[in-house]
């Protein structure tokens, strides 16, 4: 089941800066923020907008809860227009935003948490009951009537993701969760999303420029530079589409030169060094690319030479790299 | 309802949460009543010819110009304050997030303000009878209760019109402005209408607060009846009429706008 489908979705903001810019039919600059972005989300999972700062993953997450509208194309949360139908796009998502300011600061989290329900329209009992649910979820049960301002920011984020959730809604949009939080809270977040939220059977849509976040929580991702998609697929996907090289580690007994030599005229072995020797051993790595083709013949030369493979280890291609080649646009074809 | 309860729940903890500053808003009415009430013992027995249509006493006059007129300014200035705050603490797009109607969150977050006001009127109007001695004996309490409400419904409808300009300006609002300042010199806060100058005193008859508050003395002063008042009320009715139907749909232009522009929370 597609839980998000946007086809050429694009979101131009004019630049106002002044009066004369707020009236009708006059001409102004555009900004471009979401540039024609088609896109499918399967329901269920952890899907990641990772992108830098100003890609657009914001605007495209805005575009999809019914809070910017767009300039054009099309995008339905669950079958749902997102400009025809908001009504039923509101009643099926929430929202988690690293936005600290959207609480009221004077009252508890509990109450925070019962007024927003209200607008949900949830009857009192059922709202008294999930909030109890929720806060317990999130761990702030023993926290949950002390005023919102004096939360840590852990605490905070927390409570966000609780009102996220108030409505049970079918698809969790969540914008930079853990951008300000300490690695122990944010690896907390992280595990709540992925169990409690993602395993309960609910869509996440995950904003972050987090590339170990990215990795850890989503099982598909798009990589957004300039309002656009450079790259779409799930991180090994994204790795065999990207992965030029690797890195090949061997620990090797009765290695010599003359297999060194032999390695080295093999087409396709870009580098070849020793990096270590001892008691007879000598650990190799080797860079290599078209790795199907050429490491059948590294073993064979090594076994013709005398040599014996002890072990022998292929290095994945770190995400900070995919996401370097996703940046410049390395390709822009979605990954299969 | 229920979500004009929560909000009005929301305010309400808020407010005591500053416990001392809502002290001192209902304690800063006893000032205002003095300062008109030693004025109006200034003039003494020397009374205005135009103050004769509303029993000729200048506290009494003054008293109900001061208490009524804070329905102007708080219709005036709650609506686009709203929106101005739900834009800097960010609380605005979570609530359009919600499916909860536009008009129910614009109309229930000013309703604590509203009650607030309304208590602010009585301590205004116990504290000019049972300490300065104004006589309200006549008051014909239900024709005050209608022209009460037709004058918030009317300026509710400038307010939210208001609100939807911050919704685009962010800061700085010319309708409060204009109203505001033109219904305080114009429309018979602290004289009555009639000592203006004649080719002012027209101007005076665009503004609803003119109406309400000549209705609103002639009802609590002198106890006319509804149908005594009925030219005011047409006239707050035709406001009402007008003004409502129209902010809201100014004000759904401006959210469209918002939206168009992704500036729900800049401010």
């Amino acid at each position: 089941m597609i839980a998000i489908k946007a086809k050429g979705l694009t979101k131009r903001f004019p630049r106002t800066s002044r009066y004369r810019d707020l009236l009708p039919f006059r001409n102004r600059e555009w900004v471009m923020a979401v540039d024609n972005i088609s896109l499918d989300i399967e329901e269920e999972g952890v899907f990641g907008l990772l992108g830098p700062n100003g890609a657009g993953k914001t605007t495209l997450i805005k575009m999809l809860c019914c809070l910017v509208l767009p300039t054009s194309g099309t995008a339905q949360v669950c079958g749902y227009d997102v400009v025809k139908e908001e009504p039923a796009v509101k009643k099926l998502v929430g929202l988690v935003s690293a936005e600290e300011r959207s609480f009221y600061w004077r009252l508890t989290g509990r109450e925070n948490l019962q007024f927003y329900a209200s607008l949900y329209h949830l009857p009192r009992k059922l709202a008294r009951k999930r909030i109890s649910e929720l806060l317990h979820l999130v761990g702030l049960t023993g926290e949950a009537d002390i005023r919102f301002q004096n939360y840590s920011t852990g605490m905070r984020q927390k409570l966000a993701i609780a009102r996220g959730l108030l409505s049970e809604p079918r698809v969790l949009f969540v914008d930079e969760p853990t951008r300000s939080l300490d690695p122990v809270s944010a690896q907390a977040v992280r595990c709540f999303l992925k169990e409690k939220v993602a395993g309960e059977g609910k869509t996440v849509v995950l904003a972050t420029h987090n590339l170990s976040e990215a990795e850890q929580l989503c099982n598909r991702l798009a990589i957004m530079n300039h309002g656009r998609i450079n790259a779409l697929g799930s991180v090994p996907e994204l790795r065999s589409l990207f992965q030029t090289k690797e890195k090949c580690r061997m620990q090797v007994r009765r290695f010599s030169d003359a297999i060194r030599s032999q390695l080295c005229l093999i087409d396709g072995i870009l580098d070849c060094r020793v990096t270590d020797q001892y008691d007879g051993f000598a650990n190799l790595e080797l860079m290599i690319s078209k790795r199907s083709a050429v490491l059948p013949r590294v073993l064979q030369t090594m076994v013709h030479g005398g040599a014996e493979v002890c072990d022998c280890q292929l290095g994945e291609l770190p995400l900070e790299e995919i996401f370097v080649h996703a940046l410049h646009g390395a390709s822009k074809e979605e990954g299969k | 309802m229920a979500v004009a309860v929560a909000f009005l729940k929301r305010d309400l903890s808020q407010a005591l949460s500053y416990r001392l500053s809502f002290l001192l808003q209902l304690g800063s009415v006893f000032f205002s009543v003095a300062i008109f009430y030693f004025l109006g013992q200034l003039f003494g027995s020397a009374v205005a010819p135009q103050l004769e249509a509303y029993g000729g006493d200048y506290f009494s006059f003054v008293l109900i110009g001061l208490a009524f007129t804070g329905f102007l300014g708080l219709s005036l200035s709650n609506f686009a304050q709203n929106i101005r705050e739900g834009q800097v603490m960010g609380t605005l797009e979570i609530m359009l997030l919600s499916p909860t109607r536009l008009s129910v969150i614009l109309l229930s977050s000013s309703l604590w303000a509203y009650l607030l006001t309304t208590l602010r009127v009585l301590v205004y109007l116990l504290v000019g009878v049972l300490i300065f001695g104004a006589s309200l004996g006549k008051a014909n309490v239900g024709a005050g209760l209608l022209v009460m409400l037709l004058g918030i419904a009317s300026f509710s409808g400038i307010g939210i019109l208001s609100a939807a300009l911050v919704l685009l300006v962010k800061k700085g609002d010319p309708i409060s402005w204009l109203i505001g300042g033109a219904s305080s010199l114009l429309a018979g806060v602290y004289y009555p209408v009639s000592v203006l100058p004649d080719w002012l005193e027209p101007l005076s008859r665009v503004l609803p607060l003119t109406y309400c508050l000549n209705a609103m003395r002639l009802a609590i002063l002198q106890g006319y009846s509804i149908y005594e008042l009925r030219f005011d009320i047409l006239a707050l009715i035709g406001f009402t009429v007008v003004l409502t139907p129209l902010a809201f749909l100014v004000f759904r232009k401006a959210l469209k706008r918002a939206k168009v522009e992704g500036s729900l929370i800049q401010y």
